[in-house]
This record gives structure tokens, C-alpha cells and sequence, in this order.
């Protein structure tokens, strides 16, 4: 008998989904981190992982927010089943368009071994980059949920870049502590 | 000892040395932008006193959520705490974590790791401080 039966997620329950689209200031980054984490609880109940799935956000928004050099931004969250999906648009120069496809590349090649060496490396170098980032963000998501990051880089007019990340997750199918 | 004294704001904690109590603490959200600029000057008066702080002192962390960026900047601010304690200090070092949180937990994990500090784990949140 499945003892964790009462605890299984109610498919009613197992979707959300927050969209924005609009300018990324930091006042907006706190809002959304506070009500994705809201949305969280109230659809996934409280476990363990909570602030993990959270993270991933913050993450993309923190890169975003960084980088972005258009007007606005592009968020989704998208809990459908099983799966998390978090997704991002910005518009970036060249030289921060190619540094998000070659960090996203550079995971894909990894086994999930290298990524944690490749995490610790990272943290322990000295010094931030000039925008004040830790080029850590894309490895510390893929420490956590492995290697379902993708990035989409698609040239606009002035040497602009749209760039698109997507990381996905996989829940599980329990409420722990619920 | 001259005090540290920065108020929390949304984006960062509140960080305090308490001459008194001998007890530093570093509590709430860290989600600058640019965690680099905000820990630097912490960064460097722990890499100026903390040879001098007295044995016994208390490192006290509690960090709800943090940005990769912050987990740097942390790592570079307890590496000065530990270079002090290599050198003979004795510290204590706490850190706070949620019930049933991995995120709280699994980076006091990196830090012990990455540093070779160990923490002790305290149950439960603190209430960071506005005031600077």
C-alpha cells in the first residue's frame, strides 16, 4: 500500500502559471520572487525543494536583469504535471548573447561530475564580472536539476540579440511535509 | 572594536558585528544586483579585523534566499573568517536554516566543503534589522 497516497498531488492543483511581460527593475524581481514563491506553496505545497524550484527563477530573472538591454523582459512559469518550466527573454548585446550560448553549451557537455567541479571552480575564483555577475547562475541551476537548461539566441536589428532560456524540472510526484 | 552596522533592505541583509556580544550576524533575503559592490566593504573589514575580533566570537548567517552571485560574495567573506581561524582564532560559526528547507541547508553543505568551516545548524529564521 502507498502510505504517501493522501499526500499525492491533486491534479486539480497541479498547474500554474505566472506570465510578465514588462520592464525588470529590482522592486520587480522581489515581487515576482515573492509571489512565484506564494504560487509555489499554494500549488506544491510545502517541501523540501520549495525554495530550490524558486531559485531557478531568481536565477533567470537575476541574469536577465543584468544583462538585458531592451526595454522590457519576457517571464514565464509554467507548472504543468510533473514539470516546472521556467522561460526568459531579453535582448542582449553580442558579447552577452554568445557568453549565455556558450555557458549553455558548455553544460550540455558536461557529465553531472564536471558540472559540480566546474560550480566549485567558479565560486572559489576571485572576483565578479564587470556587471556585477558570478558567472555562476546557469551552473547552479544545472547542479540542482541537471542538464534541462536550453538558450535560443536570435539576431535583431543594431547587433542586438533576443536570448531565450529555458530550464525545466521535474517536481515529483509527492508533497513532502504537507 | 569599531562596529559594522548596515540595515537590511529587500534585496540585502542586515549585517552587524555587536562589540558588546561579540556576535556578527548576517540576516535576510540576498538578492543585489551586484553582490560584489554591497559585500566588498564587509569583505574587506573582516580582512582588516578579524585577526584582532576576541576568541569566542559568533558568526551567526541566516539567508532565506540568495543569488548565485550572493553565494560568491559569501564565500569570499567566510574565507576571511577562516584564514582567521587558521591562524589560530576561534570562532563559532552559525548557520540558520528552515524546517525541511534544502536550499538553506545544502549551502551551508557547499560552505563546509568549499571552506572546511564547519557550521552549526540552527532551526529557524531571525528577523533582520532595518535599521543601519
Amino acid at each position: 500500500m502507498d502510505t504517501n497516497e493522501s499526500s499525492r498531488i491533486d491534479p486539480e492543483l497541479e498547474k500554474s502559471l505566472l506570465e510578465y511581460q514588462g520592464n525588470l527593475t529590482s522592486d520587480v524581481r522581489l515581487q515576482l520572487l515573492d509571489l512565484l514563491h506564494c504560487i509555489a506553496l499554494c500549488n506544491l505545497g510545502r517541501r523540501s525543494d520549495l525554495k530550490k524550484l524558486v531559485g531557478i527563477a531568481l536565477e533567470l530573472l537575476d541574469n536577465a536583469q543584468r544583462y538585458n538591454s531592451g526595454p522590457e523582459v519576457d517571464f514565464r512559469w509554467r507548472i504543468d504535471g510533473s514539470t516546472l518550466v521556467v522561460t526568459i527573454s531579453n535582448r542582449a548585446n553580442r558579447t552577452d548573447a554568445e557568453r549565455l550560448m556558450q555557458a549553455v553549451t558548455s553544460i550540455q557537455n558536461m557529465t553531472h561530475e564536471q558540472i559540480i567541479l566546474a560550480f566549485r571552480q567558479q565560486l572559489t575564483d576571485d572576483g565578479f564580472g564587470e556587471k556585477g555577475g558570478a558567472g555562476l547562475g546557469m551552473l547552479h541551476i544545472a547542479k540542482k536539476i541537471g542538464k534541462n537548461i536550453k538558450a535560443e539566441v536570435r539576431a535583431v536589428e543594431d547587433g542586438e540579440f533576443i536570448c531565450m532560456s529555458q530550464v525545466s524540472a521535474e517536481l515529483g510526484g509527492y508533497i513532502k511535509g504537507a | 572594536m569599531e562596529p559594522i552596522n548596515i540595515g537590511a533592505t529587500r534585496n540585502t541583509p542586515s549585517i552587524h558585528f555587536n562589540g558588546d556580544t561579540h556576535t556578527f550576524t548576517v540576516i535576510g533575503n540576498s538578492i543585489p544586483e551586484n553582490a560584489g559592490e554591497f559585500y566588498t566593504p564587509v569583505i574587506d573589514w573582516l580582512r582588516a579585523k578579524a585577526s584582532s575580533l576576541p576568541d569566542g566570537t559568533i558568526f551567526q548567517f541566516c539567508l532565506p534566499y540568495f543569488n548565485s552571485s550572493s553565494l560568491k560574495a559569501l564565500y569570499l567573506l567566510l574565507m576571511e573568517i577562516k584564514n582567521a581561524m587558521d591562524a589560530g582564532k576561534h570562532f563559532e560559526a552559525i548557520w540558520h536554516v528552515e524546517e525541511d528547507d534544502d536550499f538553506m541547508s545544502e549551502a551551508a553543505e557547499t560552505f563546509t566543503e568549499l571552506t572546511g568551516m564547519e557550521f552549526i545548524l540552527h532551526s529557524g529564521i531571525l528577523p533582520a534589522t532595518t535599521t543601519g
